[in-house]
């Protein structure tokens, strides 16, 4: 198949159809960076992130109230909407609460064959590591006996070693977009589309587009910003940021670093060593507590030059909005200025937000 | 201050409610030489705590004064000039103006809070709790510990796994306090306070089982007062008796056909929190015959489970995986309201849209179109259970009347 790094979102229901229609496997849709992918892989099934489209969400309209996730909501209006009907399962990770709102929505308006709650603690903790390792267990137990087959000895591990290149793929693009040999919007669309579609795939797009953006000439830098988000399932804020006259340099997105930072460790408990990663690691603000939250923000801004940040929260996002009035404080300490910007990312919402960013950028051009 | 519109009370032993949290307040400002104050969040077992002899304050309850002293307006902007945004929680934004302060923020009823030494916040009710004391943490920078304990969306469970998590945390919660008090914890005190709370739990179980009773011997004006001391004064002697006063009360109300209006009419439940600064609206319907007979939040219809382990630890450990009031899935949880209309008599529903409230706010619409489904009454009125700047009295009485006619219509 001929991939194209702009069209691989918009194509994502095509290509999961596809892949269905070849492999006769089951595609299952999932929320969050908490549900451990390398599972429902190893079980021979395609994952894929559940995503929502810039449109009136008519149909979830009735089903939640307006100051809630617009994220999960969107993405849930796709589900009525039919988009995902090829959908053979969906795990629900016990995040926050519009995701477990989200479960039990679904199951009941949705004919999904197959729902799972992935129950994840909400703090990080020894034990809670080991509770989540026999809930990764109980997963794992669920997807052999769905789809009727064991998962083989070793596959995980394989599995394991699939997701850990891709992460170390997805850090390269990092680096190049660092070094100005990748723009933030290819960086961000390379982050998500590494979420829909076959990861073996997406090793092989990504290796041959690394390939050809190192040889690249370095873009001309424009002002060299860090993006802190919620939840931005596509690159178009980023595009206004880059059109502005911004380089996003660094991230701390669940749709960008946060999902492809820290691999999962070589173990003989594979299981574990998910449960270790996708609980401990993943710098949530859900379950992380702000130091170790900053701890992450400063780690992905090192050596990046960053100018300044901007921080975005959707609406009614706790988990971040709390977080924002500290994170600004920690940002402006290390010297540099924070825009904000709080809503449901329509695309009327980004056109005011242009005026914004383009004072912004000059602001710090000075 | 701004004056009170607290809802009338029909229950003598309602207004002894007042006087309890006015001395709880007092009492937890005098602290004994060494004592230390914990600020916690609701759903952190108190009866730990007053073990160790902790002086533990609930904040969410402290918003609740705040706003239905008329006092949130000014709390909530204090709050938001720090940069709280107004999606997060009431609560938390009244809590956070109060600690912040400013010009904005009014003078502290009861004389302010005992200052904290440490914070402890319970992970699996919301998320609100958990961003509002993190942040509380940034900002006093004291200690906090985080409780978690399984989800369990299908109700209680007594899978291994969950139990020896829940006490793996109660224990670390355990070794929390013992270093933040350098005392070890009374075990005897705590089975003590456990077996009490159990006791107490129990009336309130009953006494929400009388309420089915026609016409309604209590309703929500004094039922969201009367939760008060189960909520903040659990396991001890005091609260048991308060709750064995208002079950005979009741009883007697019942036996005597005392209803809360002369000659009811229509009954109503209310689903989500009230509008702490304007509770007088649970007696609007008065007017008309009517009367919020029973409330969602808060509800209780099952006894505790009984002891399961001589260890106290263990036995809060095994009775909490087997049931978990919030907990459970989407259909269980409409089923529960649904329930309630039937067992309850109710001829409608008042959906309170409480938008900075998750969890419950998350719940109406699907609720909606529920009691659509069964051609149950209902109506939605969105106004924050603490920010009183989201209620619009004219508007909301427009809407109520409406849904009466429509109600009363509906019955000819």
């Amino acid at each position: 198949m001929d991939l194209q790094l702009d069209s691989l979102r918009r194509n994502r229901h095509d290509m999961a159809r596809a892949w269905k229609n070849e492999t006769g496997g089951k595609v299952v849709g999932l929320f969050c960076c908490d549900v451990p992918e390398e599972l429902i892989y190893a079980a021979g099934m395609l994952p894929v992130r559940l995503m929502g489209e810039k449109e009136e969400a008519s149909e979830a309209d009735l089903h939640f109230p307006s100051n809630c996730c617009p994220y999960v909501k969107r993405s849930f209006d796709q589900g009525l909407k039919r988009r995902y009907d090829y959908l053979d399962g969906i795990v629900v990770p016990n995040t926050c609460d519009m995701v477990r709102a989200m479960y039990g929505t679904w199951k009941m308006n949705l004919e999904t064959p197959y729902a799972y709650f992935l129950e994840v603690p909400q703090r990080i903790s020894a034990q809670g590591v080991e509770f989540f390792r026999e809930k990764l267990l109980d997963f794992k137990g669920s997807l052999e006996e769905w789809s009727g087959r064991e998962i083989r000895d070793g596959a995980v591990e394989d599995a394991v070693e699939v997701y850990n290149l891709n992460r170390r793929l997805l850090h390269r693009a990092g680096r190049l977009r660092q070094d100005g040999l990748i723009t933030g919007v290819e960086c961000q669309n390379l982050a998500i589309s590494s979420m829909v579609i076959p990861k073996q795939e997406h090793n092989r797009f990504m290796e041959a587009f690394l390939k050809e953006a190192a040889g690249r000439d370095v873009r001309p830098a424009g002002v060299r910003l860090l993006v802190s988000a919620s939840m931005l399932d596509d690159s178009d804020l980023i595009g206004v940021l880059e059109e502005c006259g911004g380089s996003v340099v660094a991230d701390d997105m669940p749709a960008g670093s946060r999902y492809f930072f820290f691999p999962v460790e070589n173990s003989s408990d594979p299981v574990a060593a998910l449960a270790e990663r996708y609980l401990s690691r993943i710098p949530c603000p859900r379950k992380m507590l702000p130091l170790a939250r900053f701890d992450f923000v400063r780690q992905v801004m090192e050596g990046a030059g960053v100018q300044g940040a901007v921080i975005h929260s959707l609406k009614a996002c706790d988990c971040h909005l709390y977080e924002y009035p500290y994170l600004k404080a920690m940002i402006e300490d290390l010297g540099l200025p924070v825009l904000f910007f709080r809503g449901e990312e329509t695309s009327a919402e980004q056109e005011t937000q242009r005026d914004d960013i383009e004072a912004f950028i000059e602001m710090i051009r000075g | 201050m701004a004056e009170s519109t607290s809802a009338k009370k029909h229950l003598e032993t309602t207004l002894l409610v007042p006087a309890l949290r006015k001395k709880h307040y007092a009492e937890s400002l005098t602290q004994t030489a060494g004592q230390k104050t914990g600020w916690c969040s609701n759903g952190v077992p108190s009866e730990i705590l007053d073990a160790f002899g902790i002086n533990a304050v609930y904040v969410e309850n402290y918003a609740t004064v705040c706003a239905s002293k008329r006092l949130s307006s000014g709390f909530c902007r204090a709050g938001e000039r720090a940069g709280f945004s107004q999606d997060v929680c009431g609560y938390a934004r009244i809590l956070m103006g109060y600690l912040l302060g400013g010009a904005e923020a009014p003078e502290a009823p009861y004389g302010g809070l005992a200052k904290a030494d440490f914070l402890v916040v319970n992970s699996y009710s919301c998320d609100s709790r958990m961003g509002w004391f993190a942040t509380m943490q940034q900002t006093l920078d004291i200690p906090l510990f985080v409780l978690d304990a399984p989800y369990q969306p299908g109700g209680g469970c007594t899978e291994p796994a969950h139990m020896v998590y829940t006490e793996s945390q109660l224990l670390e919660l355990v070794s929390f306090l013992e270093e933040q008090t350098g005392r070890k914890l009374n075990k005897e005190q705590l089975r003590a306070r456990i077996d009490l709370s159990r006791r107490s739990a129990d009336i309130q179980t009953e006494i929400y089982e009388m309420r089915r009773a026609v016409p309604s011997p209590l309703s929500a004006g004094d039922a969201y007062t009367v939760v008060w001391p189960g909520m903040y004064m659990a396991g001890t002697r005091e609260c048991d008796d308060f709750y064995a006063r208002l079950r005979a009360e009741v009883n007697d109300r019942i036996a005597n056909k005392i209803g809360v209006v002369p000659e009811e009419k229509f009954r109503l439940l209310w689903s989500g929190l009230p509008f702490w600064y304007n509770m007088a609206l649970l007696n609007y319907f008065e007017d008309f015959g009517g009367v919020v007979a029973i409330e969602n939040a808060y509800f209780r219809n099952e006894k505790s489970c009984p002891s399961q382990h001589p260890d106290p630890i263990k036995d809060m450990a095994i009775t909490s995986t087997m049931r978990r009031h919030y907990a459970g899935d989407l259909e269980q949880r409409l089923q529960l309201t649904l329930d309630i209309v039937r067992d309850y008599s109710i001829d409608g529903v008042v959906l309170a849209y409480n938008p900075s409230c998750r969890l419950m706010y998350l719940l109406q619409p699907e609720l909606k179109n529920a009691l659509d489904r069964h051609g149950i009454p209902n109506v939605n009125i969105e106004c924050d259970m603490a920010d009183e700047r989201t209620y619009s009295e004219g508007q909301i009485k427009t809407r109520l009347d409406a849904f009466i006619e429509r109600m009363l219509a509906l019955r000819k």
